[in-house]
């Protein structure tokens, strides 16, 4: 009995098992492609985790070594500028002590000079009063004298008016 | 201590009081009084203050009892204290004028009450008496026969028809005198006074020209005054020396530069004047004044019309002959001007202007 011989006796059950025997196949093969693929992808993972910690390892050990280098720097340089410091300040002390040395033989020498400085400028002070006060006094005399001769002008005027209105009211 | 001395005396009173006691009621009449003595102790007060006087016995005193003022000035400068009264009399009846009482009575249309005015010049005794010391006043008492013959002769001031204020014959006599004192009077009445038993000669002023009186008014006073007086001389039956006052004023204004314009209504006001002043002489000197200095309304044939007026009055009258020739001699006229001056030399041989001006003449 041929295959036509087979068709022709299969009945629609025949069919529908035969069909779902083709899709568990198809499903089978599928699942089995994806756990392949899965399993390529978490080696994948694996090696890509490795390489991190590696990067992780590596970048720990250099920025030690860079710590320790700019601790090396630093120092060296630091050292110099504090040996530079010492150095000013010693200079500067010194030169401080030939100031006051100096100060002290100047004021010793201006002193002297100073008093009598300050006497003159007593004199001078006292002169000064004495002059702003002959010049308080006469500016007052000027303003008293001023204020009289503006009364006196006024006084004038109204002189001048009387004596014109006087010789108008014997002219009437 | 008594002691003598030459006084001027002056009395003034109001007029018509008893009658107006009887006509207003006691609490008007009172009003009236307490404004009237007001305005006399403002004048008289500030006046004896401004013209150097000590007061109080030493060279004058006065007093106010009722409606009356009595001053006595002895300051042993008779012309002075003379020049003094008649500008004390003539203030108060200014002031009184231009009070609020009487200031009313115009607005009301009735006629302004009046200040008489009696002033004389004479011997009295003045001295503190004994019974007044010992009721704490230390005023002296001042007597004398001229007190009574001036409270006489400001009683004869009711008679009088233009300023109201007589004086008797030595106050005539010593302001005659006084070159520098423009004052014309009335010719003389001879009054029988009571108690005097004879004739008295009593003289009304009827022209006082002088330019103190509106600026030596109190301070008090001043306000308005020029209006008041302009309010008083446009009101019918006004005083005559209202006129003159106010003419002199605004010629002062005219001659000081202080106010130009008033030159039109100076005149008109002197042209008012004519009419109501019986002694016209001086304003038509005025009016000589306004046209011939004047500035907007100079017209010297119209000085000369009214100077021409005024010698028609009084012949001898200075100020006429004088702004005659000043103007005769301005238009050209040689030998009238210098005929003019030399009239002028005659009243006045020592005038200095009209000696100069014939010694120029002559030098020609």
């Amino acid at each position: 009995m041929g295959l036509e011989g087979l068709l022709g006796k299969a009945s629609y059950i025949d069919a529908v098992l035969l069909a779902l025997i083709i899709v568990a196949l198809i499903v089978v093969l599928l699942r089995r492609k994806e756990t392949k693929r899965v399993g390529e992808m978490t080696r994948e993972i694996t090696a890509l985790q490795k390489q991190l910690n590696d990067l992780q390892e590596q970048f720990k050990q250099g920025s030690e070594s860079l710590k320790e280098a700019l601790k090396e720097v630093l120092f060296d340089k630091t050292r110099g500028l504090a040996q530079r410091v010492t150095e000013l300040s010693k200079n500067m002390t010194e030169i401080r002590h030939r100031n006051e040395a100096m100060i002290a033989e100047v004021e010793g020498r201006v002193d002297p000079l100073k008093a009598s400085f300050n006497e003159s400028v007593g004199k001078l002070d006292a002169s000064h009063d004495a002059m702003r006060k002959m010049i308080w006094d006469t500016s007052a005399e000027v303003k008293r004298l001023t204020s009289r001769l503006n009364a006196f002008t006024q006084e004038v005027k109204k002189m001048k008016e009387f004596v014109r209105e006087r010789s108008i009211d014997l002219e009437l | 201590m008594r002691e003598s001395a030459v006084a001027t005396i002056i009395f003034a009173d109001l007029m018509d009081s008893t009658e107006m006691a009887k006509n207003l009621t006691l609490h008007e009449y009172d009003e009236m009084l307490v404004d009237f003595q007001g305005t006399l102790f403002e004048v008289v007060s500030d006046h004896l203050k401004q013209y150097g006087y000590t007061g109080n016995g030493v060279d004058a005193e006065w007093s106010v009892v009722g409606d009356e003022l009595r001053v006595f000035l002895y300051s042993n400068g008779m012309r002075y204290d003379v020049r003094n009264a008649m500008l004390i009399a003539t203030k108060v009846k200014l002031a009184w004028l231009t009070s609020e009482f009487n200031q009313r009575i115009l607005r009301e249309g009735r006629l302004v009450s009046r200040v008489g005015v009696g002033i004389n010049c004479g011997d009295v005794i003045k001295g503190v008496r004994e019974w007044r010391v010992r009721m704490g006043q230390e005023q002296s008492n001042v007597e004398g026969y001229a007190i009574n013959l001036t409270k006489r002769i400001e009683s004869a001031s009711r008679e009088g028809t233009s300023y109201q204020i007589m004086v008797g014959d030595s106050l005539y006599r010593v302001s005659k005198e006084n070159k520098h004192l423009n004052v014309a009077f009335s010719k003389p009445r001879s009054l029988v006074f009571k108690g005097l038993g004879q004739k008295i000669p009593v003289y009304e002023v009827v022209s006082f020209v002088n330019f103190e009186i509106l600026p030596s008014m109190p301070d008090s006073l001043q306000k308005g005054l020029v209006d008041k007086m302009e309010y008083a001389v446009a009101r019918p039956m006004s005083e005559p020396w209202i006129f003159i006052t106010l003419l002199r004023h605004y010629i002062s204004l005219l001659a000081s530069g202080k106010d130009s314009k008033i030159e039109a209504k100076a005149i008109k006001l002197a042209q008012q004047a004519l009419e109501a002043v019986d002694y016209k002489a001086p304003i038509h000197n005025m009016l000589a004044w306004l046209y011939g200095y004047g500035k907007t309304m100079r017209n010297l044939e119209m000085a000369f019309f009214h100077l021409d007026q005024a010698l028609g009055i009084d012949p001898t009258n200075r100020a006429a002959l004088l702004h005659r020739a000043r103007i005769l001699d301005e238009m050209g006229q040689v030998d009238l001007a210098r005929h003019a001056y030399e009239e002028v030399l005659v009243h006045d041989h020592e005038h200095r202007e009209a000696r100069r001006k014939v010694a120029e003449y002559i030098a020609r």
